[in-house]
């Protein structure tokens, strides 16, 4: 079928069945994001820009809107009970918020099929990630700080809710954590997505935060990169309603259900769904780009 | 100037409670707005700027194409147009992404009242950026 063809498809379908769709379709986003521990703006972007009707600046206005929200419902419990921190998130935040507008402003100057292409390859990077990502319990290998984080005061403290433990972290290598940063928030700009896939890595792995508290922060910064991202696409015209509110309304319930869930489902089941979930809609809209499937 | 570990500790759990009671309420707050506006859109009960039933023909054109086909403004023109049931949808939206603003401000208030001097600045610097993007200034220069 040719995209003229589709677009004659789905307008002639009544307007309303596309925002019910839209919402039951991040219902269950948002469940398995939950229940697999990653950020539904990752899933959101390359599912519904390669399965629904909307152009790809519209998803990608609408999903960063909706990784805005997910990571602001959760922040003030997170920090309430101090698996984020507030003093590793700023300077971070700042870093990666001013590149996230550059990501932003660029991704309109890009042609779409470009921008569906290297997200497609973005996504299936992402799979492998996720395929490849340690498991929850690994620990971070934490050397002594450097001096750049502890003139920040980047250190501190934790109890780890499943032992009751408590855990003391200090933050190194800010430099290039505050690179790592700058480079997520930019891609999370141009395409739109959350950052929790990135971020909890660039935490973990470069800066040596503990793997509870990056998860936490992770958050935290995301509801703060996002915000700058958001009023660029906000305020470019990339945010129809009929988009954005089924979506954000679909995830958050979609989230709060799968919290409940957390408990009794099989992680690794989900984790494996959602891994081949990342794979086809990767597949999708990198073939699609290549005009290869549209 | 640096704080010593206890005092560090004090400032931070201030900022955090600060910053996590504007996020708890704001957000409680957008998606309220987010619901009830949506409902006045689909229900009719405040008539869009641009028809429901012209959406399918509309929302595959990329953006800037839509704007022009739709004749619908960007940047901050959509206020003129919040009375209408789409746009009133932008109220509920630009509160969300302007949360983050405000806890921001809550935060500032307690590093500058700890003399925590380094993230008072960071969190100003913060601001001047999110201030900027809210602005849609940077949206003009980009655009030439």
């Amino acid at each position: 079928m040719h995209a003229a063809d589709t677009v004659a498809t789905t307008a002639a379908l009544a307007w309303w069945i596309w925002p019910i769709a839209l919402f039951f379709a991040c219902f269950l986003l948002g469940v398995v994001a939950v229940l697999a521990g990653i950020g539904g703006g990752v899933l959101f972007v390359p599912i519904v820009g390669s399965f629904f009707p909307f152009h790809l600046d519209f998803v990608r206005g609408a999903g960063v809107l909706l990784a805005l929200a997910a990571a602001m419902a959760a922040a003030p419990r997170l920090l309430r009970d101090g698996l984020a921190s507030l003093r590793l998130a700023i300077p971070v935040s700042l870093a990666g918020s001013v590149f996230s507008i550059l990501g932003a402003l660029a991704s309109f100057a890009v042609p779409t099929r470009a921008l569906e292409t290297s997200l497609g390859i973005l996504i299936l990077m992402i799979a492998t990630l996720t395929l490849f990502a340690p498991a929850t319990s690994a620990v971070a290998r934490g050397d002594s700080g450097d001096d750049w984080a502890a003139a920040l005061g980047l250190h501190g403290s934790y109890v780890d809710p499943a032992n009751g433990e408590h855990a003391q972290w200090q933050a190194r290598r800010l430099l290039p954590g505050l690179i790592a940063f700058a480079v997520i928030g930019f891609i999370g700009g141009l395409f739109g997505l959350g950052a929790g896939w990135a971020n909890v890595p660039a935490f973990s792995l470069l800066m040596g935060i503990p793997l509870k508290l990056a998860a936490g922060t992770s958050g935290l910064v995301i509801s703060v990169v996002n915000a700058p991202a958001a009023w660029v696409y906000f305020l470019e015209g990339a945010m129809l309603p009929i988009i954005v509110a089924p979506s954000l309304l679909g995830v958050m319930l979609g989230a709060h259900i799968g919290a409940r869930l957390f408990r009794v489902m099989p992680a690794a089941t989900i984790r494996l769904f959602v891994l081949a979930l990342l794979l086809f809609a990767g597949t999708r809209v990198l073939l699609k780009g290549l005009g290869l499937w549209n | 100037m640096e704080l010593n570990s206890d005092d560090q500790h004090e400032t931070d759990r201030a900022a955090a409670a600060a910053y996590a009671r504007c996020v708890a309420i704001g957000t409680a707050i957008a998606l309220a707005l987010i619901v009830v506006e949506l409902i006045a859109y689909v229900s009719g009960t405040l008539s869009p700027y641009v028809p429901l039933r012209d959406l399918p023909g509309l929302w595959s054109l990329p953006m800037k194409d839509y704007l022009a086909a739709a004749r619908v403004p960007a940047g901050w023109g959509w206020v003129a147009l919040a009375s209408k049931g789409d746009y009133v949808n932008f109220i509920g939206i630009a509160f969300l992404a302007s949360i983050t603003i405000a806890c921001y401000v809550a935060a500032l208030r307690r590093f500058v009242a700890r003399r925590d001097r380094v993230y008072a600045a960071l969190a100003a610097a913060q601001l001047l950026v999110l201030l900027a993007a809210a602005s849609g200034l940077l949206n003009s220069i980009a655009g030439g």
